[in-house]
């Protein structure tokens, strides 16, 4: 068996074998960086901070990304927009990525998607403060990479698309308490308010 | 122990299988609290009586019935079982937050209160996520007209509390419910913007964010903050509160329920006030005089120069260096700038901020009953039968002192009894009401003594016991109410009316404000209020007694620290021989042997170039006290003055040497309030660029001057200061629970210092029946708002008042024709200025009311100083004075200027 093997070199025919079946296969090595992976549309990239399509920031600076954050690298500074009464905002907004573990928390405790991941990987950067995003990073990313934004925020959507609207970004406009600088709100009858004329809103069970 | 006496006062339940032993009348809330069992409540406060309107606290009770009964309200009985965590207790409560979360917003991300939201907590632990109601949200605009606070009626579960903390403890009932069922909203009656005390209580009270702060708006989120307990530093209550701060930024200041002198309440001020350490104006850099101006310079430069100075003076002979400090210093920093003074500068011309505060007062009690401060505490206040308030707006001066004595009142519907010049905001809760003329306090009070002996109002134990005094009283005594009617304006009648209700109580506490110990022979004034104490039995009687109110934050600390020349370290006086050698041996070296100016006297001699140097700490003698008094012109004339604030005071305007200080928010340190409780202050924030705490300002000029002072922290120095002044070794603990009046004292008082000088006690000063060419009497007072000139750099406290306008009688205002917003102008004669007018009903015709913190305004320096005699302990007095008022027309008031 042993000299038959060697004469007929079947051993280096069955090795050629895969090299010709894979002749005909077509190629999978990317040439990277020149070609790059396509990314799957749940990946979880560098932050981003999105806004309305009329360009109002999204977050309201409630700080509940900071408080899921496992490893500490967000900080927010909320304050009242200036000029707009009872409407909140993050004045500051920090995201330290040399310490972010990419696991998302943060985009599911926001509770107005304001947050979402792009499908950028490659955060190499010459100076690492460079990799202390501020809000004006942020946001610039999340115009650079709206679409992959979108796209994140649609897969990872866990209700039943109800509460928001299935794609990417709807208008899921925060509502803020009104004001009513003449009348305080103190009194409804005054502004035309009465139990009737208030709607009555469906559970979402 | 018989068993049935424990029948009697004790109870044996049972929560959740453990048993406990609680006195008769435990709620089922409280037994549970000792157990360390935690039970839901949202309109549960411990200090009011329940209001059992929420039922979020129902739990199962299972012995001697089977019902569910409410934790808050339901008071035990003996041998009672309950179940706080039976499957029908939590079914209950979870029905209850479905229900309140039917109308409840969404609003948390953006709800101030998110993340210690009782509503939040509660669903997340008992709530369900399958709520079974139909949902139909609230959604009224929020109302936020109000400076201070804003209304968000859609989150208001309507639990009521901060309805009942207006009413029951605040005592304003400023805000209640408006309409019924879904559209109840929350907030001042009759749809009107809230404009109230601003205690912010309502807020603090408020399980849910229905009512959150303006100031704090959308700024923090409570796991970002860092919290620091620390005493409020802007008057004589020294309330406890948590200074909450984001990254070394003042936040926000919550109170400490059952903590402090206050037990969780807090005045506006200290509520809100919050905003000065961070202002732009204060100085950050030690500066020196160049010229006519003040430069930037080093540390070290600073140092050198102060030091230099005062050296010099030093050198060219004793008594040429002069120090004076405020009660803004901490007791160690007090201490420390007293060693400095008397030790190292080797002079006794040692004064403080105590000359124009409550020295009389302190002294006279001192001397008299052996206590440093008041000799009752606040829980003492609380407890009383009646309280006698003189020449002391209490409400506004010391706001929660105020409270214990509303809390006095609402108990036992018992009467508080008030003499003022103005109707106080107390005295229209008073039952019995003397207003009398300004600056006539002394004939008052001299009224009162005389009804007290002519009614035969004397306690029987004291006419027993010391025959002697009441006799000499009684002969002092013997003149009409003439004397007394003229002046005051009173008639005899109420005065004997007021002075028989005050003896008719068996724990009657008497306050006396600073228009008594300030006013004219404020000395003798604040004894008579002793001799009125001891007659009716208040010097005697446990929990009665006589105070006077000091309103500086650490005013008591100067005292105890000797920050007068009269006064030594200890509070001991400096005529005592003992007292002053015992200071000797502790710093090992030997005081000047005479008595030191006090600061009039010192301003004299400043004038005359007998001082020639001075330091100045914590204090502002140029801004607070009028022109007439002359510290502009004496501190001016020196060759060195040395000066540490926060802000370029006005004095520390005329400095050569001016060094940052830090603020309460970033030293540590103790600081003693009007009841003698020592308190801490912890540092918390950032001081902004160079500023220092005032102790280490004086070891590094101490120690330039060759003289080391050296101390690692305050604790030291406190230890060390300890050692003279008792007080300082124990903290919170009230005068009254270190024994209150010492009898060996008060026997003392009465064989010697009693008697002496008893007929010039007596005698009215005739300063009473001036006749004088201006009609009006204007005095300078205090506002709820403000207190001293520090609160005026808050830009919160600015909001909800900055107005530094002249409050006029309105019906007299009405005849002159006067409007609110009207420019009214005051002449004296110490000059004239225009001020814009304020009509209110509870000034008395012929009396204007100025607010005193108004530092920039000329009202002030209307007013012309009395120099108190050294029997008068000195006292300028300069609260009161006589003006001409005329109303000017806009057009008039341009051409002038112009
Ligand atoms: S990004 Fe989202 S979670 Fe974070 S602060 Fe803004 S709104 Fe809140
Ligand atoms: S009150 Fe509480 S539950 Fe309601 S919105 Fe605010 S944080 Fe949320
Ligand atoms: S701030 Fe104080 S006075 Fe004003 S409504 Fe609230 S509790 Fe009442
Ligand atoms: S505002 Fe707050 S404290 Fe007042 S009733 Fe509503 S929930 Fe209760
Ligand atoms: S100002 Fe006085 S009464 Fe008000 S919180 Fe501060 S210490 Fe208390
Ligand atoms: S806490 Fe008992 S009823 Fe509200």
């Amino acid at each position: 068996m042993g000299l038959i093997r060697n004469i007929f070199m079947t051993e280096l025919l069955m090795g050629l074998k895969i090299v010709f079946m894979q002749m005909f296969k077509p190629t999978i090595t990317l040439q990277y960086p020149h070609v790059k992976h396509p990314i799957p549309d749940g990946y979880r990239g560098l932050m981003s901070l999105l806004r309305y399509e009329d360009g109002t920031e999204r977050c309201v600076g409630c700080s509940l990304c900071e408080a899921a954050c496992p490893s500490n690298c967000i900080k927010v500074v909320s304050d009242e927009v200036p000029g707009q009464p009872l409407v909140r905002y993050a004045r500051e907004y920090y995201l330290d990525i040399t310490r972010c573990i990419f696991c998302g928390f943060c985009t599911e405790a926001c509770p107005v998607d304001a947050l979402a991941m792009t499908k950028v990987y490659e955060a190499a950067v010459y100076d690492r403060r460079d990799l202390m995003f501020d809000k004006a990073k942020l946001y610039e990313l999340g115009e650079r990479y709206l679409e992959d934004g979108k796209a994140y925020l649609t897969h990872h959507r866990m209700d039943d698309g109800t509460l928001h609207p299935v794609e990417g970004l709807g208008d899921n406009r925060y509502h803020f308490p009104a004001v009513d600088a003449e009348h305080g709100g103190v009194q409804p009858e005054q502004i035309g308010l009465t139990a009737e004329a208030l709607e009555v809103e469906e559970t979402t069970r | 122990m018989s068993t049935a006496t424990t029948k009697v006062d004790t109870i044996t339940v049972t929560i959740n299988g453990q048993t406990i032993q609680v006195p008769k009348g435990t709620r089922i809330i409280q037994a549970a609290e000792m157990l360390g069992i935690e039970i839901p409540t949202f309109c549960y406060q411990p200090r009011m009586r329940p209001n059992a309107a929420c039922r979020i606290c129902t739990v199962e009770v299972t012995k001697p019935m089977n019902k569910m009964f409410m934790a808050c309200a339901t008071e035990m009985m003996d041998g009672m079982e309950v179940l706080t965590d039976s499957e029908r207790t939590l079914k209950d409560r979870q029905t209850n937050l479905d229900l309140l979360l039917t109308q409840h917003p969404l609003d948390c991300p953006v709800c101030d209160k998110g993340g210690e939201c009782k509503l939040q907590d509660y669903s997340v632990k008992y709530g369900s996520f399958e709520n079974p109601f139909e949902t139909k949200r609230k959604d009224f605009p929020e109302d936020i007209r109000s400076v201070a606070l804003d209304f968000n009626s859609n989150r208001c579960i309507l639990c009521g509390g901060c309805i009942q903390v207006c009413g029951d403890i605040q005592q304003v009932d400023a805000i209640g419910f408006s309409k019924r069922g879904f559209i109840t909203v929350v907030g001042a009656p009759m749809g009107e913007a809230l404009d109230c005390e601003f205690c912010g209580q309502c807020m603090d009270v408020c399980p849910v964010g229905a009512i959150t702060s303006r100031f704090a708006k959308y700024k923090f989120r409570p796991w970002q903050e860092e919290k620091t307990q620390t005493t409020c530093t802007y008057c004589g209550c020294g309330c406890q509160y948590d200074l909450r701060t984001v990254d070394g930024e003042a936040s926000r200041v919550t109170p400490i329920e059952g903590v402090g002198p206050g037990q969780g309440s807090l005045c506006v001020r200290g509520h809100f006030g919050y905003h000065f350490m961070e202002d732009d104006r204060r100085i950050t850099r030690p500066l020196v005089r160049r010229g006519d101006k003040l430069v930037e310079t080093t540390w070290e430069e600073a140092v050198s120069e102060a030091a230099r100075g005062l050296a010099g003076a030093k050198a060219a002979g004793a008594g040429r260096v002069a120090g004076i400090a405020g009660g803004r210093l901490t007791n160690e920093e007090q201490y420390l700038f007293g060693r400095l003074v008397r030790d190292v500068l080797g002079s006794s011309n040692l004064d403080s901020s105590l000359r124009y505060g409550a020295i009389n007062g302190v002294t006279v009690t001192r001397e008299a009953l052996g206590v440093t401060g008041m000799m009752n505490s606040f829980d003492e206040v609380r407890a009383a039968d009646a309280v006698l308030l003189i020449g002391c707006d209490i409400t506004q001066e010391a706001p929660i002192l105020g409270l214990a004595v509303k809390e006095a009142i609402h108990k036992g519907e018992k009467p508080v009894l008030v003499a003022d010049s103005m109707k106080t905001e107390i005295m229209k809760r008073g039952a019995g009401r003397l207003v009398y003329t300004p600056g006539t306090e002394i004939a008052v009070i001299k009224g009162l003594v005389k009804a007290v002996v002519d009614e035969g109002l004397i306690d029987e134990q004291v006419a027993k016991k010391y025959p002697k005094a009441v006799q000499a009283l009684r002969s002092e005594l013997s003149g009409t109410y003439k004397e007394i009617e003229t002046p005051t304006g009173l008639k005899k009648d109420d005065i004997v009316a007021l002075a028989k209700r005050f003896a008719a109580a068996s724990k009657g506490i008497i306050l006396a404000g600073p228009r008594v110990t300030g006013g004219l022979k404020g000395k003798s004034a604040m004894t008579m209020l002793v001799d009125l104490a001891f007659l009716t039995g208040g010097l005697t009687t446990p929990g009665a007694g006589v105070n006077a109110i000091t309103m500086e934050n650490n005013e008591l600390g100067l005292a105890l620290n000797g920050m007068a020349p009269e006064l030594v370290p200890g509070g001991g006086s400096w005529d005592d021989a003992e007292a002053r050698g015992k200071v000797a041996t502790a710093w090992n070296c030997s005081l000047p042997n005479h008595q030191g100016d006090t600061m009039m006297e010192m301003f004299d001699a400043m004038r005359e170039g007998r001082i020639s140097a001075a330091i100045v700490a914590g204090t502002d003698p140029v801004g607070r006290l009028p022109q007439d008094a002359g510290a502009a012109e004496a501190l001016g004339a020196l060759d060195c003055l040395v000066v540490s604030d926060l802000f370029l005071s006005e004095t520390a305007k005329r400095a050569h040497v001016v060094f940052p200080a830090r603020s309460y928010a970033e030293k540590d340190g103790t600081v003693t309030n009007m009841e003698g409780r020592v308190q801490t202050i912890t540092s918390c924030m950032k001081a902004p660029g160079k500023a220092a705490s005032d102790w280490k300002i004086v070891s590094d000029i101490a120690r330039e001057m060759g003289h080391p002072l050296e101390y690692a922290n305050p604790g030291e120095i406190r230890a060390e200061a300890a050692a003279l002044v008792p007080q300082f070794a124990d903290t919170d603990v009230t005068n009254a629970a270190r024994g209150g009046v010492s009898t060996e004292a008060l026997e003392a008082w009465l064989a010697g210092g009693f008697g002496t000088g008893m007929g010039e006690r007596y005698d009215l000063p005739a300063k009473l029946n001036e006749a004088s060419g201006h009609e009006m009497r204007l005095y300078v007072g205090e506002l709820l708002f403000h207190s001293g000139s520090m609160s005026t750099y808050n830009w919160g406290l600015m909001k909800i008042n900055d107005a530094a306008s002249l409050q006029l009688n309105s019906r007299e205002a009405r005849k002159l024709k006067i409007k609110e917003g009207d420019r009214v102008r005051l002449t004296g004669d110490r000059g004239s200025c225009v001020v814009t007018a304020k009509p209110d009903p509870n000034i008395m015709p012929g009396t204007l009311f100025f607010p005193r913190h108004s530092v920039l305004d000329d009202v002030r320096n209307l007013v012309q100083v009395v120099e108190g005699s050294e029997e008068e302990g000195s006292v300028p007095q300069f609260r009161f004075t006589r003006v001409t008022m005329e109303k000017v027309s806009g057009v008039a008031e341009a051409e002038a200027s112009a």
